[in-house]
């Protein structure tokens, strides 16, 4: 089999790639695992991803599905503050905007019937190997279809949507994938009932909006509701935390809820649980030379910082849409003999997600300066960023941005390729920035599940199954 | 610099229903709002520019440490008026 582009992976990135290409005529296949619905973790959207969503038509279809609507993040911790969504106008001017929360289970699968609606081809099937050419370049994959029969998909482009599995990492297609600075933090979330919500129709105290709860450094949890009666509740520890404790994850997760915030507490008293408690282990990592000859990673496929923020959807749906005249010139043979026909894309996005790095590590280093910032000194730039505004075509760097950096003792330069963006590395071992190849001695989040499994025993190995499975999905 | 005398009745005022700051070592208990407040009021009311890098609890944590923070500071002749 023969395409133009080959997308692997039907998530946000995925079918919102799709969907752009579409509108420049052309008709991608997209290569997906699962059967959709399925369940997956990530529910908040930033402004621009409400945006983005508007600018591809969907806005009815959105309103259509009764989204909570999203009004701004609501942050309770040793600093407490709002931070609302906003858009800027041609004159980069602030209004007041809204964005959605949306239960990816019906969302994405919303956007991939949508993709293929406008004209992409879905094929039920696995990526098994990357196809590679002389020259190190991306040339296709073989993939397994769910009857076990094989094929080969030849594409001039390749692009890796895969999310966690990071299919073209872990092929070494592309350049090392590192831990990234938060890998030792564990994230376990369900979805809940009954939990309290406030009560206004804007603002601050509007009933839909993102709440987040911390008091220790690195404990953290997460309320977003869903519809009008679930919210999707999730924490966030260091792993060892976690290990201390000898728990099960449900357990566990019932154990700690309590004790990361009295708000927290205040709002969950009467929760019922709607499902099983998920878990993700050592979730944060990096993927160097993530775009090269014949392929680009987009989202989740190259960069996982850390989920306090919402960044992921954004960043997916966002990266695809950068990407696009790129692709498009690349299909019409430009910039074929240089080394990285990407390498301008592949710049954009990684200072992106620096950006937001920076501003989730002056978050935990420095929480007063943080709020003060939020309140006082650079609110409008923080409004920006938490907008998912962070891009070199919006006024990033910014003075807030470049003021977390000074206060982090921290230098970015970006005049060579090689090396930008080197991950900093392990929060907790910081000798250990290693790479987190499959012969690394750093243990990797599928071996750690497995290992995790073995200890909890029979009981927990169904769930521990389905989680690796919720990881591995995308690929 | 000694600390201004209003910016002591400031912080006493803030931490109410606390009994008045007595001992120069003595946490403060301001609340982080509390102290955003404050920084605020430094600013505007006693001409005592903080500096982005000035912004840890720790400056704000006892008299003893905010005095020192701003005898630095007038060392430097780093205030606003």
């Amino acid at each position: 089999m023969k395409t133009d582009v080959l997308i692997i992976g039907g998530g946000p990135a995925g079918s919102s790639a799709a969907m752009f290409l579409a509108k420049e005529g052309i008709k991608p296949i997209i290569l997906e695992q699962e059967a959709f619905p399925r369940f997956h973790i990530g529910e908040s959207m930033t402004g621009e991803a409400g945006a983005l969503l508007r600018r591809l038509g969907l806005e009815e279809k959105m309103l259509e599905r009764s989204y909570p609507v999203k009004h701004g993040v609501r942050v309770y911790g040793t600093s407490s503050w709002f931070i609302p969504v906003a858009r800027r106008d041609e004159n980069w001017e602030l209004h007041p905007a809204t964005t959605w929360q949306v239960r990816r289970s019906d969302f994405d699968a919303l956007m991939l019937d949508e993709a293929q609606a406008r004209g992409a081809t879905l094929i039920r099937g696995r990526a098994k190997t990357a196809l590679r050419s002389e020259d190190g370049g991306v040339r296709g994959v073989t993939m397994v279809r769910p009857d076990g029969s094989e094929e080969d998909i030849e594409a001039q482009l390749v692009i890796d949507c895969s999310g966690m599995a990071t299919f073209l990492a872990n092929q070494k297609a592309t350049g090392p994938k590192y831990l990234g600075s938060y890998d030792k933090q564990i994230a376990f979330f369900t979805h809940v009932k009954g939990a309290l919500r406030d009560t206004g129709t804007s603002g601050e105290t509007a009933k839909d909006n993102t709440l987040i709860f911390y008091q220790k450094k690195y404990h953290w949890a997460w309320g977003i509701p869903i519809d009008d009666e679930v919210m999707s509740l999730g924490i966030v520890v260091p792993t060892a935390e976690f290990q201390k404790h000898n728990m099960g994850r449900d357990e566990f997760f019932r154990f700690y809820l309590p004790q990361i915030n009295p708000e927290l507490v205040r709002r969950t008293e009467n929760i019922e649980y709607l499902g099983k408690v998920h878990v993700i282990p050592n979730y944060s990592f990096q993927v160097r030379s993530f775009c090269g000859k014949g392929y680009i990673c987009l989202g989740d496929a190259h960069r996982f910082i850390d989920p306090i923020f919402s960044f992921g959807i954004s960043a997916a749906m966002r990266e695809a849409e950068f990407a696009i005249p790129h692709i498009v010139s690349y299909l019409r043979g430009e910039r074929r003999d240089e080394a990285n026909p990407f390498e301008a894309l592949q710049r954009f996005c990684e200072q992106g997600s620096d950006n937001l790095e920076d501003m989730v590590d002056l978050f935990w280093e420095q929480p007063f300066a943080f709020a003060t910032f939020v309140h006082q000194r650079y609110r409008s730039e923080l409004i920006d960023a938490f907008a998912g505004r962070v891009y070199e075509t919006e006024h990033q760097p910014s003075n807030a941005i470049m003021q977390f950096r000074k206060l982090l003792k921290r230098e970015r330069d970006y005049s060579h390729q090689d090396d930008y963006s080197i991950p900093i590395g392990s929060r907790y071992h910081a000798e250990r920035a290693p790479l987190w190849a499959p012969d690394s001695p750093v243990e990797g989040t599928e071996e750690w599940l497995k290992r995790s499994a073995e200890s909890d025993g029979n009981k927990a190995s169904d769930r521990d199954e389905a989680s690796t499975a919720e990881l591995v999905n995308a690929e | 610099m000694e600390i201004p005398q209003k910016l002591i009745d400031y912080i006493n005022t803030s931490r109410a229903p606390l009994p008045p700051v007595s001992d120069p070592e003595e946490p403060l208990q301001i609340d982080s709002l509390g102290l955003i407040r404050l920084v605020s009021f430094m600013e505007s009311d006693c001409g005592i520019r903080v500096e982005d890098e000035e912004l840890v609890a720790e400056n704000f944590a006892t008299l003893h440490s905010l005095g020192q923070l701003i005898e630095k500071k007038t060392q430097g002749a780093n205030t606003l008026s």
